[in-house]
């Protein structure tokens, strides 16, 4: 209970610390938008060649990418801080975050947030309006879509910063990671030969990202919504796990600095 | 300019001792055909080879090559507005503008060099050689090479907006995304609809981009209409950063920045 009032705590001081400077929110959020948005008039072209993909309509395209944006939407817009883990290890500044009572991992990847993020949010909200699968029935599934999908996005992030830990020089793959990551879920996965799914569907969960939750909100299935959602705990309790034992390695860099949240 | 090759070299070498990052733009490259090539295969499968996977792989290749080897020189002006550093700059005794366009243009160099071996490797795996031949890869990377040092001013001047705006990203994000979409640089604009093809008309993307990867397309002919295009935007490209140039300078001589 205590934890959560923290993590809200957190979110709203880095909602009020973002919107500070309106001009630069409102540039960011806006520019964002129209972003995704004119990355998706690729999609629309494609599709006038084809009607379906291996089944997949342009229809099915807007719901994932409607998935997509949302979920990366609430994973940068609530925990960027993720992304700060490997800066932080290397350069001493995770010892401002273990002098407070609270839990680390938490408080790092809530320590930030994008502006950016309210574009993808938006973003999502035109692409779900423009396709025909949402409807009462399946607005619970989405739900349940959306955060499935933020949270490998957020635990991938965590899992792979964390492995900075061990070795310096894997923070800069960590953002190639990331982008792999959100370049390959934004397509259906079933374009790809089985090969390149199982990896997509294990090592590398791109496909818990959007092909998974999308085919569950396609297809209204609830036993594939349970499936993700137990992989998706499974994979975060891994992220978890890598992360708290990365910290046990931690030797402080006897870095003076003071968080002022 | 033997000052500004000096800092174009300076750019090389700086690039060089990045391996790391250089592998990991070869592994997105190849990771970005590689889902190309699966989803042009599927597409022609499904319309029974109405479209050429192979020809469009070249294509791809030759553009993707492009976007993946520009600096983010945007960057570069954002931070040294940000953190005062232009300020330091200034007391070389170049152009602030020109020093960084330079180093740049070495960093540009090296990495078209490095991913282009990359490209021409998966490309001569997956769909064997084009069907132009040779000459229309070696044309189509020329044109490409001019188009991308064409890009990377187009993009400086976005990056000095930063000294007006505070902050050039998203008007760069929007730069980037126009470049995916009226470029051509994942369907070519033939598949467009005819009034999308008139507006990329009469934008540098369309110089940029899709006339790159239409050398590979059609053949290294279509150069003698790509180049002298190409052209008339390299002179409204450096009007451009003249004048934004100019205002810059005087703004941080006089301190209104």
């Amino acid at each position: 209970m205590r934890t959560m009032k923290f993590l809200l705590a957190l979110m709203a001081l880095n909602i009020r610390q973002s919107m500070a400077l309106r001009g630069a929110f409102l540039l960011k959020m806006i520019f964002m938008l129209l972003n995704d948005l004119l990355v998706f008039v690729v999609w629309i072209v494609i599709f006038r060649t084809t009607e379906t993909i291996r089944g997949w309509t342009l229809d099915d395209v807007t719901l994932l990418w409607g998935i997509l944006t949302a979920s990366y939407g609430i994973s940068v817009g609530l925990a960027d801080g993720a992304r700060t883990i490997g800066s932080a290890v290397r350069s001493g500044e995770l010892d401002s975050f273990l002098t407070q009572p609270k839990n680390t991992l938490l408080y790092i990847i809530g320590s930030r947030t994008n502006p950016s993020a309210w574009g993808d949010i938006l973003a999502s909200i035109v692409f779900f309006s423009c396709t025909s699968h949402v409807t009462l029935r399946t607005i619970p599934l989405i739900i349940a879509a959306v955060v499935v999908a933020a949270t490998v996005t957020t635990a991938t992030v965590v899992l792979v910063f964390s492995l900075t830990f061990w070795l310096d020089a894997l923070e800069d793959l960590g953002e190639q990671v990331r982008n792999y990551l959100i370049t390959l879920s934004s397509y259906p996965a079933d374009i790809f030969p089985w090969s390149v799914r199982v990896f997509l569907f294990t090592v590398f969960p791109a496909g818990f990202m959007g092909t998974i939750p999308a085919n569950a909100v396609r297809e209204g299935s609830l036993g594939l919504l349970l499936f993700a959602i137990a992989f998706t705990g499974a994979y975060s309790c891994i992220a978890y796990r890598v992360f708290c034992t990365g910290l046990k390695r931690y030797a402080s860099g006897s870095r003076i600095s003071v968080r002022a949240s | 300019m033997g000052k500004y090759l000096s800092v174009t070299w300076h750019g090389i070498r700086h690039e060089r001792q990045s391996p790391a990052a250089t592998i990991g733009r070869i592994g997105f490259y190849t990771l970005l055909i590689v889902i190309f090539f699966c989803l042009w295969g599927t597409i022609e499968s499904e319309k029974g080879g109405a479209i050429g996977r192979d020809t469009i792989l070249w294509y791809l290749i030759v553009t993707e090559w492009i976007m993946l080897s520009l600096p983010q020189i945007h960057l570069a002006f954002e931070e040294d507005y940000k953190h005062g550093d232009v300020y330091t700059h200034m007391l070389r005794p170049m152009s602030y503008i020109g020093m960084r366009l330079s180093y740049a243009i070495g960093v540009l160099s090296y990495r078209l060099a490095m991913t282009g071996v990359a490209g021409v490797i998966i490309g001569l795996l997956a769909a064997g050689a084009p069907t132009h031949g040779i000459s229309a890869l070696v044309g189509a990377f020329l044109m490409g090479s001019f188009a991308a040092v064409l890009l990377l001013i187009f993009q400086g001047v976005l990056g000095l907006s930063a000294f007006w705006l505070h902050d050039a990203t998203p008007i760069y994000w929007v730069w980037q995304k126009g470049n995916f979409v009226l470029g051509g640089l994942m369907v070519p604009l033939f598949l467009y609809p005819e009034w999308m093809q008139s507006v990329a008309l009469f934008t540098p993307f369309y110089a940029c981009m899709y006339n790159s990867g239409r050398v590979v397309l059609e053949g290294v002919e279509v150069l003698g209409i790509t180049m002298p295009l190409l052209g008339v935007w390299y002179v409204v490209a450096f009007t451009l950063l003249r004048r934004v140039s100019r205002n810059v300078e005087r703004h941080l001589l006089e301190g209104q920045l």
